[in-house]
């Protein structure tokens, strides 16, 4: 199994909590645009759904990977968990529009992943070898201080544009 | 688990009266820009009601002076309040008229990534090194950290008292 690690490990994931008007879908293509204009592949995965969308509570987990380099992918979480959402009139420019109106709650997070081909497991010897020597000793300074503090900040930019995009007063 | 030495617990900075918020956060991050501080918002929260808005956010930045020694701030920010129009040399100029609150916590961390916990005997030569060897620093890292705490609470206070005498009697209220 390929080693790595979450940011969350290291206390780096964050949430987002907002109650009012927005528009999922418009939501959920802000987040995959977002993504793919960093290269990032984005998968929405539709964990649990009681009703349909219009219904009163959801749960949805979007996804974004991406190879650095031929050892290193990067993870990127979002968490969407919606309650209570209805559907309201509102006016909007002179036109009435209908708006989901609820409680949203986003959750941040990021994954590492090292070695995700497995190259290094064709042994135990081989993969003791990764995980002490080579992750423990000769990249553990990139993995930290390189890997890590990239994507971490490329959550938080996401996290910023994103807050930007739903008129938040503070961005990230 | 980390050493947490705490120097600040709960000091309080609250206001009530014509602010801005969004240049309150601006305010805030280019000050943790400005003293070398990681960003982190751990809970960013709102909320629009028919009449007023409610904020709630939670800054955590750390900045790491040693492998060994590490800042921690913790600054809890809550907010309530509604959208105003005011004008400012004829000019109108949206801002928030409420109430704001803000929280501060200051700790030093040392041995944050555990290096001298995994053994029971690495654990007593950590204490015996922080109570002896290393208490001129320690005391030296308190003090660093109590103020940079203290002027961000400064600069906090002289921000918001910037509106107090604003005038207000020409404003409409703008509810979202």
């Amino acid at each position: 199994m390929s080693a790595g690690g979450n940011l969350s490990d290291l206390n780096y994931d964050s949430d987002l909590n907002y109650k009012g008007y927005f528009d999922f879908q418009e939501i959920l293509r802000f987040m995959k645009k977002w993504m793919e204009d960093r290269d990032l592949s984005f998968y929405e995965r539709r964990v649990n759904v009681k009703g349909d969308l219009k219904g009163n509570r959801y749960k949805i987990k979007l996804e974004g990977d991406k190879r650095i380099n031929p050892y290193v992918k990067w993870y990127l979480i979002v968490e969407i968990f919606g309650f209570d959402i209805d559907q309201r009139e509102v006016v909007e420019k002179g036109k009435k529009v209908k708006k989901d109106y609820g409680r949203l709650k986003f959750i941040f997070d990021g994954k590492i992943i090292l070695d995700p081909d497995n190259q290094w497991e064709s042994s135990e010897f081989m993969e003791k070898l990764r995980d002490k020597f080579f992750h423990g000793k000769v990249v553990k300074w990139d993995n930290d201080m390189v890997w890590s503090d990239e994507l971490y900040y490329l959550m938080y930019a996401l996290k910023e544009d994103f807050s930007r995009y739903l008129g938040m007063y503070c961005l990230g | 688990m980390a050493e947490k030495h705490t120097i600040i617990a709960g000091d309080k900075v609250s206001y009530y009266g014509l602010f801005e918020l969004k240049e309150l956060f601006s305010l805030i991050n280019s000050y943790f820009k400005q003293v070398g501080y990681d960003k982190r918002v751990i809970t960013n929260s709102q909320q629009v009601f028919d009449n007023h808005k409610s904020v709630f956010v939670e800054f955590r930045p750390w900045k790491t002076l040693t492998d060994y020694v590490q800042f921690e701030i913790k600054l809890k920010i809550s907010a309530e309040f509604e959208d105003v129009e005011i004008r400012v040399d004829d000019i109108p100029k949206i801002v928030q008229k409420g109430e704001v609150s803000c929280q501060f916590f200051a700790a030093v961390k040392t041995d944050y990534e555990k290096s001298w916990e995994q053994k029971a005997e690495y654990f007593f030569l950590r204490t015996l090194f922080n109570k002896f060897v290393y208490k001129t620093k320690m005391t030296e890292w308190d003090g660093m950290l109590k103020q940079q705490t203290a002027h961000l609470k400064a600069e906090i206070s002289s921000f918001l008292n910037m509106n107090r005498f604003t005038e207000e009697h020409k404003h409409r209220n703008l509810i979202k």
